[in-house]
């Protein structure tokens, strides 16, 4: 994430001081707001950590300390430590190959989003441009009315993705919403730019290419983050439109194992196949996380580059 | 999961709840059966009863419904069936999948030596159990049907329109198995007829059932905690059973009875002599609901809510009652399905002090056994879709026929355990045990396409055959069947669960005394008025239809 | 220096030399803009057309709230029924009504204490110094967000429910439980909670990039003319995100009337439907359960209509006040 302090200036030669000093115009701030400040971060953090910490301690930890904590999660693996759910999980075959799926499809899927919606939040942001405003109240009612279940499937099948990995992509490649922010961002860019483009006789897609977009890099990271996260956590597609157990995605398998224990109820007979253990359940759900966590802090620097001061003035 | 496109996109448009949990949906639908329909007289001829000689079990079972019981795994393992059922062809399926999912006949031998005995490439569709009825109407509408459908399970099926639909899109199977057309596919004929009532509509049979045991439910109790408590396992009266679950609970040391608060309703309800489900006589039906028996479930739960005998958060239905009695935190795990004995007792072989026992129920003070809700008898029912071609029917058949080979054949052996050494390895006793690859590769849900009927076998511990076998011989005499199993009502498959759960909510709300209990009796009546009393009329309709004409 | 606020109005007609230019030099230009008129609508066509694809056509299927809609039949073979699937707006359904009353409620509590959250956030973190401490801050904070409802309500129940690990602290130490899951009173902010603490961080995202837009000279300008940090945020940033703000509101509303589905339905056991039910849910309940798809199909082009309604007025709201809004006439 960007700050103050590291935002490019100029021709990028200029860089102010990164990593804790704060430039000389910023007065240090008075304790109260310090301690305030302090007070509101560290209470946020701890809520996040505590239940996240659980989380792996149960995942490390054996039946027996589980048991002795009331067959709930725990706060510490204690003197069971193991790595055995993850070996269990891993090993299987099942949950390696889904989450190569799904790395291929939010890969795929993210550049692919990102193009289309990058080359739609561009047409729409142009003043003036053909057919511009209907099919902004086109991207608007997408955003306010949705499609049921079984028309979605029956299109779906019609297009001849059922039980294709297209299937998670095709269907969500557009979101409504992320048009419309990314439009939000391309219409602030200044308009010098767009008016010396015209006069230099640019064309629009030199424009996208070599203007609009390396100044967008802020909003393209976020948005790209956004659709990375929903093909990445997608199940629900996959769920309906998938048929075979081995193109399953990574949140589905994840979905088997953990909501299933919750929701058999009593009155059900589904005694017979052994349910996933805690540590299992928790074990799956830290691997379900990693690969994004890993992501995030390449895209923070992109968050940084893309102030666009230098190219008005240069 | 929550992404805004994601979750936007669930239900505005309508037919499609996002990542819907099946949850009271499935099996709080109170009552009924899947059979009869909208025709005149329900005269389908169920298939012969022609029970399989080839493996004799230790304990044998009985007619009334108690399950034969095995010791060991038997040693000679017969073929039940002479040839493959198929000849290379493709054949699809759907069922639901209650745990992960497991390799593809690519990277599984057990699968791929499935296909091979089978002779066909068994395609599976598989699908969570929490979201079997939301894909369920997708296939459906889609008409995408697989070659062999599992119904969602439940009792009754939670499918609206059930007859419309088989007639619509489902293949009518009385040609090939109604009366002695079965002994075609003599491991169906294996089934006893009362797991078929539940099959037929329309006057004609329409799937092949997945058989499940008259007990039904085992109430689970953790034997040793009872021992350490001093508490006898078999309390004999009301009062008795009250200080057993004080004796059983200290919050401090997070320790209760109950974790659920279906189960003490389940037990007192059997105590205090409610029906199982609704009470026929005359051909006319009455529900447990408006029972006087009911309403004194309803004030001993209060008490028992009141005294502090039930873990907290036993009014989430999501609360995680397995894990919970696995770890000695609850002491009885009431009404909980039979299968589960060999589970929990695979779940707790790493702690010895793990005793796991089964409570019977007496009644509240006459010191004899309560009556036993005996089950619906199945599972599901798996439909076969049309076929242009009547071979490939018959080609379904022989397949189920092949699935469902009786406990101890070669077949069955296969179909739960692999390939010795691979998926399994034989221990001392002859009993099979799955190796780590078996356990990944087996967990195949053919057994919800179609399956043997039951058998107690808990391998490695003989004598657990002797506990359930004692159990049920117990219980099963004193059983009352649900008298609309067989029977149709659309109300019921339809309407019913959400006004089961709206009611009961409130019910709940009054044990936990956020209501008065006076407001019981407005309770009862809105739930007649919502799908009772509908109920009442379509399922005593169906009774007469299905009369005396000869369903077994 | 470039001022950046969101009032663009003023900016947005293309400035007067523009079209002499242009009028100078008709001949050579018309053509390179007609085509490259053409070229704009083809970068966004595959989205367009993606859109329409996967989108809208399965739109149409609402048609089945006018029908009595089975799976088995095809769309085009079930029933009209109407407006009988609507019925639910008009009959007084206590159930319905319960439901939207709640909707309501708890979308108001969302939009008033959710939304200014993640911003409040973002500003703070924005105001820290030291790069890599706001970085790993951010990325804690945003954690929450990758947990399934399924994995964030167990969670919920773990740390707060009633044998939960704050309870069995308090038990152990003699004090009495607090009942926060499965009381109906707290369901509402337990689930606004719930929501904040799933979503806040990941909702300082969006912000954040909008404040790295900032131009930095600005800042160092009114620091040296004498302005004190709040001022600064004052006058610089918070005018700089404005647009961003009043647009992310706007399609707040649209969505007004989905508060949550999974999340809810999850943990509408303990709490009984009366505290816990919303829109989504009841329609889930009465209309998927039951097989009553056309039902649901109406309820989901009423929301729709709703949030459009709310929309459109928003955006008239927010051009009267000089805003760009959503979308401009």
């Amino acid at each position: 994430m960007t700050t103050l302090e590291n935002a490019t200036i100029g021709d990028d030669t200029v860089r102010p001081t990164r990593d804790g000093k704060r430039p000389p115009w910023m007065e240090k701030p008075g304790p109260i707001t310090q301690t305030l400040k302090f007070i509101v971060l560290a209470v946020a953090v701890a809520l996040v950590i505590v239940p996240f910490w659980s989380v792996i301690a149960t995942s490390l930890a054996d039946q027996q300390t589980i048991n002795d904590a009331g067959g709930g999660m725990v706060m510490w693996p204690g003197s069971g430590l193991n790595f055995d759910s993850y070996v269990a999980v891993l090993s299987g075959g099942v949950v390696t190959r889904a989450v190569l799926i799904s790395i291929g499809v939010t890969l795929v899927g993210t550049v692919l989003s990102l193009a289309a919606t990058a080359g739609l939040a561009y047409w729409l942001s142009r003043p003036g441009a053909l057919w511009s405003k209907p099919v902004l109240m086109l991207v608007l009612g997408a955003v306010l009315f949705s499609p049921g279940l079984i028309p979605s499937y029956l299109v779906v099948k019609e297009f001849n993705l059922l039980d294709s990995l297209w299937s998670l992509i095709l269907p969500v490649l557009i979101n409504a919403f992320n048009v419309i922010v990314m439009r939000a961002f391309f219409q602030e860019l200044p308009k010098e730019l767009f008016e010396s483009a015209a006069i230099d006789g640019v064309g629009a897609a030199t424009v996208l290419f070599r203007i609009v977009l390396p100044l967008s890099k802020a909003v393209l990271a976020v948005i790209g983050l956004f659709y990375a996260v929903a093909y990445w956590n997608a199940f629900f597609n996959a769920l309906l439109y998938i048929q075979s157990s081995e193109k399953w995605p990574m949140a589905l398998v994840l979905r088997t194992y953990v909501v299933n224990q919750t929701t058999i109820g009593a009155d059900q007979a589904a005694g017979e196949i052994l349910p996933p253990q805690l540590p299992l359940q928790m074990a799956i759900l830290v691997i379900a996380i990693v690969p994004i966590l890993l992501v995030y802090p390449f895209l923070q620097r992109h968050f940084a580059k893309g102030v666009m001061i230098g190219a008005v003035k240069g | 999961m929550s992404h805004s496109a994601f979750s936007r996109r669930s239900l505005i448009g309508g037919a499609g709840g996002a990542a819907a949990l099946a949850m009271a949906g499935c099996s709080s639908g109170g009552s009924g059966g899947g059979g009869g329909g909208e025709s005149e007289e329900n005269t389908a001829v169920l298939p012969s009863y022609i029970p399989y000689t080839g493996v004799q079990p230790d304990l044998p079972g009985t007619e009334e419904g108690v399950d034969p019981a095995f010791y060991n795994f038997p040693a000679e393992n017969p073929a039940s069936v002479s040839e493959a059922p198929g000849n290379g062809e493709t054949l699809t399926g759907m069922a639901n999948i209650y745990y992960a999912v497991p390799p593809g006949p690519g990277s599984n031998t057990y699968w791929a030596g499935l296909n091979e005995r089978l002779g066909v490439d068994l395609q599976l569709q598989m699908v969570s159990n929490a979201d079997y009825l939301q894909k369920f109407p997708t296939v459906i509408a889609g008409n995408d049907l697989p070659d062999m459908l599992q119904v969602p399970n439940g009792f009754p099926p939670p499918v609206p329109n059930m007859p419309q639909l088989l007639e619509k899109r489902f293949t009518d199977l009385s040609e090939h198995l109604s009366g002695d057309a079965v002994k075609d596919y003599p491991n169906l004929a294996n089934i006893p007829t009362r797991h078929w009532l539940n099959t037929v509509y329309n006057s004609g049979i329409y799937g092949i059932p997945i058989p499940r045991g008259a007990i039904g439910n085992y109430h689970f109790i953790r034997k040793d905690l009872f021992d350490a408590a001093g508490v006898s396992t078999e309390p004999k009266s009301y009062e008795e059973f009250v200080d057993a679950t004080m004796a059983l609970t200290d919050p401090k040391s997070r320790k209760w009875a109950f974790s659920l608060i279906n189960q003490p309703r389940q037990m007192l309800g059997r105590m205090n002599g409610e029906p199982n489900f609704w009470d026929e006589e005359g051909g006319k039906l009455t529900h447990t609901y408006e029972t006087e028996q009911f309403k004194q479930t309803v004030t001993d739960l209060i008490a028992m809510w009141k005294s502090g005998v039930m873990h907290p958060d036993s009014f989430n239905p999501a609360q995680p009652f397995k894990q919970l009695f696995n770890a000695g935190t609850v002491a009885i795990n009431a009404a909980d399905g039979y299968p589960g004995w060999i589970q929990y007792q695979l779940d707790n072989a790493n702690n010895p002090g793990f005793e796991l026992g089964l409570m019977p129920v007496y009644t509240r003070d006459s010191g004899e056994l309560a009556d036993w809700n005996l089950g619906s008898g199945f599972f599901s029912i798996t439909l076969l879709k049309q076929q242009e071609d009547p071979e490939k029917i018959k080609l379904a058949l022989r397949v189920l026929n092949w699935l469902a080979a009786p406990f101890g054949t070669e077949e069955y052996k296969y179909r739960l355990y692999g390939d010795e050494g691979v998926d399994h390895t034989m221990d001392p006793d002859g009993n099979p045990v799955l190796t780590e690859t078996g356990t990944a590769n087996t967990v195949l849900p053919i057994r919800y396409l179609a399956d043997s009927p039951y058998n107690i076998y808990v391998p490695g511990r003989p004598d657990d055959a002797d506990v359930q076998h004692d159990y049920q011989s117990l219980e099963v005499p004193t059983g009352i069947p649900n008298p609309v199993v067989g029977l149709y009502s659309q109300t019921a498959s339809s309407d019913n669960a959400t006004a089961d759960k709206t009611f009961l909510d409130s019910v709940w709300d009054i044990v936990q005394e956020r209501r008065q209990f006076t407001e019981l009796e407005t309770l009862i009546t809105t739930w007649k008025n919502a799908v009772g009393d509908k109920m009442r009329t379509e399922y005593q309709d169906a009774l007469q239809k299905a009369g005396s004409t000869a369903t077994s | 220096m470039v001022r950046f606020n969101s009032t663009r109005e003023k900016t947005a007609e293309a400035p007067p030399k523009t079209v002499t230019r242009a009028q100078a030099a008709p001949a050579a230009r018309r053509p390179r803009i007609t085509r490259d008129r053409l070229l704009l609508v083809a970068l966004g066509l595959p989205g367009a057309l993606a859109l329409v694809g996967f989108h809208y056509v399965p739109l149409l299927g609402n048609v089945i709230a006018w029908k009595d809609y089975q799976p088995y039949l095809t769309i085009g073979e079930s029933d009209w029924v109407g407006w009988a699937n609507f019925s639910f707006l008009w009959d007084g359904n206590p159930e319905f009504l319960n439901a939207l009353w709640n909707t309501v409620i708890l979308t108001i509590i969302q939009t008033v204490l959710v939304f200014p959250i993640p911003l409040a956030l973002a500003l703070i973190l924005n105001s820290l110094a030291g790069e890599r401490l706001k970085r790993t801050l951010q990325s804690v904070l945003y954690l929450p967000h990758f947990l399934s409802w399924v994995i964030v309500v167990a969670l919920f129940q773990q740390m707060l429910g009633n044998a939960g690990m704050l309870n069995t602290f308090l038990v152990q130490n003699d004090l009495s439980i607090v009942h926060i899951i499965g009381a109906p009173e707290l369901f509402k902010a337990l689930v606004t909670s719930q929501v904040i603490w799933k979503d806040a961080g990941w909702g300082t995202i969006i912000f954040l990039a909008a404040i790295s837009r900032i131009d930095q000279e600005q800042y160092e300008a009114a620091a040296v003319d004498g302005a004190n940090a709040r001022q600064r945020l004052w006058y610089i940033t918070l005018p700089a995100m404005k647009g961003l703000i009043i647009l992310l509101l706007i399609l707040r509303l649209g969505s007004s009337l989905s508060v949550g589905f999974e999340q809810i339905l999850l943990q509408q056991g303990p709490v009984g439907l009366q505290a816990s039910e919303v829109l989504d849910t009841w329609v889930y309940n009465n209309g998927i359960l039951g097989g009553d798809w056309g039902t649901s199909a109406a309820a989901g082009l009423v929301k729709g209509i709703v949030g459009l309604l709310l929309v459109i007025g928003a955006n008239k709201l927010a051009h009267a006040f000089g805003e760009r809004g959503v979308y401009q006439k």
